[in-house]
């Protein structure tokens, strides 16, 4: 009897610690991943960054979210995986990446985004992105330009460097298409 | 166990071996004649998109699309209430869909469209007395709404298979006889070297029906899990039409399963009766 | 003297034929149809793993609901103190209304929203997600059509003062400075500061039809309301 109330007081813990019951603020978890996309990628001699809206929008994300190690873990090993990959293919930028290196890329962003349960949805317009939860929740909407303009600038928002999280999901939600026809400019350094 | 042996004859084995060979043919056979028929068929998508809310679903979007335009251009939200015309939609999406299944470059004539909307304008700015107007800003706004309307008639995704569907239509063609070929061939040994001919119908049997629960089972278990209507799309429209392409395409693998089965049983009575002629 | 029972040897050939005929029937195929399907798969799993794990980005949990219609998670606070802990804000997720936004005299009351897409502009001001929210210490980006609810954005001064409404908080913004600037100019905002500034912009000129490559900013600086703070452990 002892025993088995000692187990139905273990599960009941384990139980209570995985729901999120303050998931405001930015765990230690969370800190290494947005420090890790802002670790910039080295293509041929070229840094490449995230671009700062999209960590942002990562922040603002995991102020909604308790993220474990566990979970950390496993999407900083995808970052560092895909940095490496990006490093490797001697490129300049993502714009000469090959189809099947793009779908390398893509592989790795299915991945986190199996990890953090996010949902890529596919665009109607070429130059808008969309990140859900499972549930439907939007976490990302980006378009062209961070100053919403329908005029003909060109793009400002420069996705430079695979953020497994949410710049391989921006290509992955957008398809090979977006990558084909969009103009990579700025490089942030 | 040496029962087990002595009853597996070399035979034995080679007619499981084509058993299961005639059963991958009429697998693949069958889905290879669903994506002819479906993807691969012009009429087809016509005819879902004309059966289906398409087109109104469209037009609200394209006609939401515009209104958000105009609210950053300075248009009253009325501007481009009833503009949108389903018929001019419906005729431009028809001619993007022949050009596609004849490998034509796919480019949407705007030129209706453009007419419609300088007119529009000329009358806007004349009724209410818009002196503020730069040719210049009513231009990139006129190429934007051009450009929307043309990104709206554009099936989306379509481009990166056009290559695909109209370089390998007679190739589907082919493999479908080839399959066919396959097929009949391996009914022909089995009855023709199968001293036992009821054997042989029993054989024909576990291809047909095995095929047939085959086809069966993964559109049954794709619409029992509810996966189609959950994939994210952006559009309405484009949701719905790639739902209903989809539901049509596992419609039709339970058809043909059902073909399949119903043929298997045939062939089962066949063989019955084969047997029990043979035993007497 | 016992009678012996001697097996009903036809029931049991019947039995048997019966059973056997079941197995050709119904079990063979089965048999047959699992094997199909795990050699199909054996063989397609090197091809579609790939395919099957960013296909399956693509799915939700439900279907996709294609309303417009916004959910509202404001309610007006009373707090216009210093601090308020991260675990009381409920950080609005994008097509949320979370606020207010007014300028007292100047024609701007409108309602704010986390997110500029299409949702938000038609319905008031939205804040550039890749921004953030008052409080937290950094930029905070607010767009809105000129032709509807940041049209008061032209008669803006500098010391003007922005009221700014949260669940969590009631905040106070002083105008700095306008500015007049091309779309894509980046450097109209800095998105990785470090203090906490406003940046609203509209189109530019106010009243010109059409799609005007200027947008107007207004800067302003916090001048009181809560700091969100315990936002990183």
């Amino acid at each position: 009897m002892k025993k088995l109330c000692a187990l139905l007081l273990a599960v009941f813990l384990v139980i209570v610690s995985c729901s999120s019951a303050f998931a405001a603020g930015i765990n230690a978890a969370e800190q290494s991943v947005l420090g890790n996309m802002r670790t910039p990628a080295n293509m041929n001699g070229h840094k490449v960054y995230v671009p700062t809206a999209y960590i942002n929008q990562a922040e603002a994300h995991f102020n909604t979210i308790d993220m474990t190690q566990q979970q950390a873990d496993k999407i900083n090993s995808l970052i560092n995986a895909g940095r490496a990959f990006l490093e490797g293919t001697g490129k300049s930028n993502i714009k000469e990446l090959s189809a099947s290196e793009r779908q390398t890329l893509l592989s790795y962003a299915s991945q986190a985004a199996a990890v953090l349960k996010l949902t890529a949805v596919a665009g109607s317009d070429e130059t808008r992105i969309k990140i859900t939860t499972k549930d439907g929740t939007v976490i990302v909407d980006e378009s062209n330009n961070i100053i919403k303009t329908t005029g003909f600038s060109p793009l400002t928002v420069p996705i430079a460097f695979a953020s497994l999280i949410f710049v391989v999901l921006i290509l992955a939600s957008a398809g090979l298409v977006l990558i084909k026809k969009r103009e990579l400019k700025n490089e942030e350094i | 166990m040496k029962k087990l042996f002595k009853k597996l004859s070399l035979k034995k084995v080679l007619y499981a071996v084509l058993t299961f060979i005639l059963a991958l043919c009429l697998i693949f056979g069958s889905l290879i004649t669903i994506l002819r028929i479906t993807f691969f068929n012009g009429s087809f998508l016509s005819d879902t998109l004309n059966s289906s809310q398409y087109y109104n679903d469209l037009c609200v979007e394209i006609a939401e699309n515009l209104s958000d335009l105009g609210d950053a251009s300075g248009l009253d939200k009325s501007f481009f209430e009833g503009f949108v015309s389903e018929v001019l939609v419906r005729d431009d999406v028809q001619s993007y869909i022949t050009d596609f299944y004849e490998g034509n470059p796919l480019k949407v004539n705007t030129s209706n469209f453009d007419e419609s909307l300088q007119n529009a304008l000329k009358k806007y700015i004349k009724t209410n007395h818009i002196k503020n107007v730069n040719d210049e800003s009513l231009e990139y706004f006129s190429a934007k709404a051009s450009r929307i309307y043309s990104n709206s008639i554009k099936i989306k995704y379509f481009s990166a298979v056009q290559d695909i569907i109209v370089n390998n239509t007679g190739l589907l063609t082919s493999l479908i006889v080839v399959l066919a070929l396959i097929s009949a061939a391996i009914c022909v040994i089995l009855i023709v070297t199968n001293a036992w001919k009821h054997k042989a119908l029993r054989y024909i049997y576990t291809a047909l029906s095995s095929a047939g629960l085959f086809l069966l089972i993964l559109p049954i278990c794709v619409f029992a899990s509810g996966v189609i209507g959950h994939i994210a799309i952006m559009s309405r429209s484009l949701s719905d039409m790639y739902i209903s392409i989809l539901s049509t395409v596992l419609s039709d693998m339970i058809v043909i399963s059902i073909v399949l089965i119903v043929v298997a049983v045939a062939v089962w009575v066949i063989h019955t009766r084969v047997r029990k002629k043979s035993a007497v | 003297m016992k009678k012996s029972k001697k097996p009903n040897t036809r029931a049991l050939k019947r039995r048997k034929k019966f059973l056997r005929g079941l197995r050709h029937f119904l079990l063979t195929p089965v048999l047959v149809c699992l094997l199909l399907f795990a050699v199909i798969f054996a063989i397609s799993t090197p091809f579609l793993s790939d395919f099957y794990s960013i296909g399956s980005m693509f799915l939700q949990d439900s279907e996709p609901v294609y309303s417009h219609t916004y959910e509202n998670i404001f309610t007006p606070s009373d707090n216009s103190g210093d601090t308020v802990n991260a675990e009381d804000v409920d950080y609005p997720s994008i097509d949320k209304q979370f606020g207010t936004l007014e300028i007292d005299n100047r024609g701007v009351d409108t309602k704010l929203f986390f997110g500029d897409g299409y949702v938000p502009l038609r319905n008031g001001a939205g804040v550039y997600a890749g921004s953030f929210i008052p409080g937290y210490g950094k930029t905070i980006l607010v767009s809105g059509h000129n032709n509807t609810y940041f049209n008061g954005l032209k008669n803006v001064k500098k010391g003007d003062i922005v009221k700014i409404r949260t669940s969590y908080g009631n905040y106070k913004y002083r105008v700095t400075k306008t500015l007049i600037a091309d779309a894509d100019d980046k450097s109209t905002y800095d998105l990785s500061a470090d203090k906490e500034n406003l940046v609203m912009y509209t189109c530019y000129p106010f009243d010109e039809l059409g799609l005007t490559e200027q947008r107007f900013f207004v800067y302003a600086d916090k001048i009181s309301g809560p700091q969100i703070v315990g936002i990183y452990e």
